[in-house]
């Protein structure tokens, strides 16, 4: 059914369309030319409101164990908030880790028509999906984690060539069914089932003698050579740490130039400098993520109130258990071959910590300068539920609000930070950047995040309100894949999205050693860790889509 | 004044949530008002006259007639006034209550007095797992107040507990004390397996040694006299139990553990 949204003003950065006013068509889910013959079906009076295209989250733990098991440990958190079925959508509850199907619904009621869950371990990736699976109207997808798996260590050890490990990469991101790589503290996890409680970017695995350093250089490697379009997603070393900047403008030096996502760059910002021996390192890490421009970051942003952090980082998260609250957490061993640590945490305003961890996020947004390579998450639920973007994208475009939740914090902190001499303002379309174009070609979605004939038509619609945070906490209009989901800031229907995959080429030889492997050191056999492209479609409800990697890739 | 009397028409199916019916949320209510609540049945929710036949009365103190084990959170969140329940009460009884006083001529089902913070519960017959203890993943059980077991206890009696008093006439199941941060559990008869596992702190007191003996999680250190112990007994004489008609005794057997913990609770048994 032929669909025109008319005189909307588009901001769409993928075409570099900042506020132009313009017609969109929309048939059978696809963004399409105007018809010749002028006929449509149906017509949808935009005039005077903010079009983008639907919002991707880049960066949202929405599946996968760790999220159980925060579900599983927080009931007080779903006690607080329930959410009762009604005619259209399921029952659910949860604020720091809601429900699947209350994630999907309130994702989609924000306008974000996509998220991505960071840390699929591979031999978790069937739980993960499933989960995913059950999230409604966003399109999913996630990078499987790799880096502290005995598997490729071993192969490092032996100091087995590049093509093996490119090898390697591609076999399991085939059959996690993932669209990139992620690696946690890399070879941290493993260290720490070695009694290591650290390991900086040089320290050895005291197993493997194998360095955090050399995990990423062969990792980012293979994901540049294996075409990938999304570089090498790196959670990394001294999460958490004071001082741990260094490691960090380290760990930009040392990839020599590969592409590289840097995540939660927040948590990895902080100097020793102060009374406190907690500072900011926001402007240097700005300023080398500017000069980097092999770096893409995202912010991870934490925000007040009650959240919950979960991580594959089973290392920091053991040194952080005395700060949970309340005062339960876990960290585990995953199927022998990773680990993770959820931890429930209370970010209060009064804290000296947690008041500059809040004033680092946002120094880093507003001092990189290009919108193109750092990105609006609060690493949900780590630094904040991802219900409060809204909030935060109030924070980076009003600079009276900013600092006038700036003047309520911490006293100590606010003299730490330069935050309130900063006065960039983040415009619509740089917020369209971060959050639809930019997010979009990061991870290598070619189909989606911008508002060009041939993208699928996930659209957003906003009433331009001088509060940004009513503006986009309550979108007027919302299309995914060309149906209307919700109106008015309400859901009226609910579909399912598609999970997006890449399918990168390896040489099959590989899994004779892996056989071996698996049937010797894991807790399940080859054949029943490869998820097949049935299992994502299942009856229909799933369905797969396979994007472009980059010419050129190769084994 | 006669008592406001609810009498349960016919056993119903599905539990039913009586929360609302306790005397905070009663007082100065109509009786017509009071028959318009809605007491939400398994999925759904009927008006509390169509469940219970609605005797006008005191609303500072209720009765309950004609019960039966479906009637969960009887009492919940009451600071002051008093309810009685003729036959058993379902789960949750006295659950966040802060005062007043609970009866039941009846057994208990499980959860009797979870997070409670004050008030006295007694339960003429026995009571289910958990008594006193903690909902699923919170970390504190009962904060205050005293809940009185006539017949036996079941599994996990102190479940979390923090403070407060918990008296056992008759015997209590497996894991006695589990996770007790604190507080006090006496117990006349025998306990089951594993007693006071994962204990804190807090005081069990036991008249017997009990048959399946006390685990190795937990150091004996000898035979003591301990004034308190008068001062306990005298506090448990105001009390409508058989402790306080029980000989004092000081001289005990004192146990400390859980060891796999910080091992500072006790388990004294009389010797």
């Amino acid at each position: 059914m032929l669909m025109k949204l008319t005189g909307g003003r588009i901001y769409d950065p993928a075409y570099g369309i900042n506020g132009k006013v313009r017609d969109i068509y929309v048939d059978d889910g696809w963004i399409v030319e105007a018809p010749s013959d002028g006929k449509v079906l149906q017509e949808l009076d935009l005039r005077g409101k903010v079009v983008m295209a639907g919002a991707i989250d880049m960066h949202t733990h929405i599946g996968g164990g760790k999220v159980n098991i925060a579900r599983t440990m927080l009931p007080e958190d779903h006690a607080a908030d329930v959410v009762a079925r009604t005619e259209l959508m399921r029952s659910g509850c949860g604020h720091a880790a809601p429900s699947t199907l209350t994630a999907g619904y309130r994702y989609a009621e924000m306008g974000y028509t996509a998220g991505f869950e960071p840390a699929i371990l591979p031999s978790n990736a069937r739980q993960a999906h499933m989960e995913m699976h059950d999230t409604p109207i966003i399109d999913k997808g996630g990078y499987v984690m790799l880096g502290s798996d005995d598997y490729l260590l071993r192969m490092m050890a032996a100091n087995n060539d590049q093509e093996s490990i490119n090898n390697y990469v591609a076999w399991t991101i085939t059959h996690s069914q993932a669209i990139g790589v992620k690696v946690v503290n890399p070879g941290g996890i493993n260290a720490f089932k070695f009694n290591q409680r650290k390991l900086d970017l040089d320290e050895k695995n005291s197993f493997y003698g194998v360095t955090p350093r050399e995990i990423l250089l062969r990792l980012a490697r293979a994901v540049k050579e294996l075409g990938i379009p999304h570089p090498l997603h790196v959670h990394g070393c001294n999460l958490g740490v004071p001082g741990n900047m260094n490691t960090t403008l380290d760990t930009m030096n040392g990839i020599e130039g590969l592409p590289m996502h840097m995540t939660h760059i927040q948590f990895h910002s902080y100097g020793t400098e102060g009374d406190y021996k907690f500072s900011s390192g926001a402007a240097e890490i700005a300023e080398a993520i500017n000069r980097h421009k092999n770096i893409t970051v995202d912010v991870g942003q934490i925000l007040f109130g009650q959240t919950v952090t979960a991580s594959g980082d089973s290392m920091h998260q053991h040194a952080g258990h005395a700060h949970a609250h309340p005062n339960k957490w876990v960290t585990m061993d995953i199927e022998c071959d990773a680990g993770c640590g959820v931890l429930p945490f209370k970010y209060k305003d009064q804290s000296y910590v947690n008041a500059l961890q809040w004033m680092i996020g946002l120094e880093t947004f507003l001092l990189v300068e290009d919108p193109w390579r750092i990105f609006l998450t609060t690493d949900h639920p780590n630094g904040a539920p991802f219900t409060s973007y809204p909030h935060l994208i109030r924070l980076l475009m009003d600079k009276t609000f900013r600092n006038e939740v700036l003047s309520r914090l911490h006293p100590e902190a606010q003299k730490a930070s330069r935050l309130a001499s900063i006065d960039r303002e983040y415009s619509l379309y740089e917020i369209a950047i971060m959050t639809r174009a930019g997010a979009a070609k990061l991870v290598g979605l070619a189909d989606r995040g911008h508002l060009g004939v041939g993208g699928a038509a996930d659209i957003t619609v906003y009433t331009d309100h001088a509060d940004r945070e009513k503006m986009f906490s309550k979108p007027d209009y919302v299309f995914k894949d060309g149906r209307i989901v919700v109106k008015d800031g309400d859901l009226i229907d609910v579909t399912w999205g598609t999970t997006h995959v890449v399918k990168p080429d390896y040489d099959k030889s590989i899994e004779t050693s892996l056989k071996v492997y698996f049937d010797k050191y894991l807790t399940m056999k080859m054949g029943n860790f490869k998820i097949s492209d049935d299992e994502i479609v299942d009856d229909g409800r799933g369905s797969l889509t396979i994007q472009p990697l980059h010419k050129g890739g190769r084994i | 004044m006669s008592s406001l009397t609810f009498t349960l028409k016919e056993v119903t199916r599905q539990r039913i949530d009586c929360s609302p019916l306790t005397p905070n949320k009663l007082a100065d209510k109509s009786l017509a008002d009071i028959a318009k609540i809605q007491l939400v049945t398994g999925n759904l929710s009927e008006r509390a006259d169509a469940l219970f036949i609605i005797t006008e009365g005191d609303s500072q103190s209720i009765k309950f007639k004609g019960s039966n084990s479906k009637l969960d959170f009887i009492g919940h969140n009451m600071t002051k006034g008093k309810i009685s329940v003729d036959g058993d009460v379902g789960a949750y009884f006295g659950i966040f209550m802060e005062g007043g006083l609970l009866s039941v001529k009846g057994n208990s089902f499980i959860y009797t007095g979870c997070e409670m913070k004050g008030g006295q519960i007694k339960v003429n017959g026995d009571a289910g797992d958990f008594i006193g203890g903690a909902r699923p993943g919170r970390r504190n059980g009962m904060t205050g107040g005293t809940v009185i077991v006539t017949g036996n206890a079941g599994a996990r009696a102190g479940d979390h507990m923090r403070r407060g008093m918990i008296l056992i006439e008759g015997n209590t199941g497996d894991y006695c004390g589990s996770r007790m941060i604190s507080g006090t559990i006496a117990v006349q008869g025998d306990c089951g397996r594993h007693l006071g596992y994962a204990m804190k702190r807090g005081t069990i007191l036991l008249n017997q040694m009990p048959t399946r003996g006390i685990t190795a999680n937990f150091n004996d250190c000898g035979t003591h006299t301990l004034g308190y112990l008068a001062l306990l007994f005298t506090s448990f004489k105001k009390l409508d139990t058989t402790f306080s008609r029980v000989d004092n005794f000081s001289r005990v057997r004192r146990y400390a553990g859980d060891l796999a913990g910080i091992g500072m609770g006790e388990i004294l048994v009389k010797i």
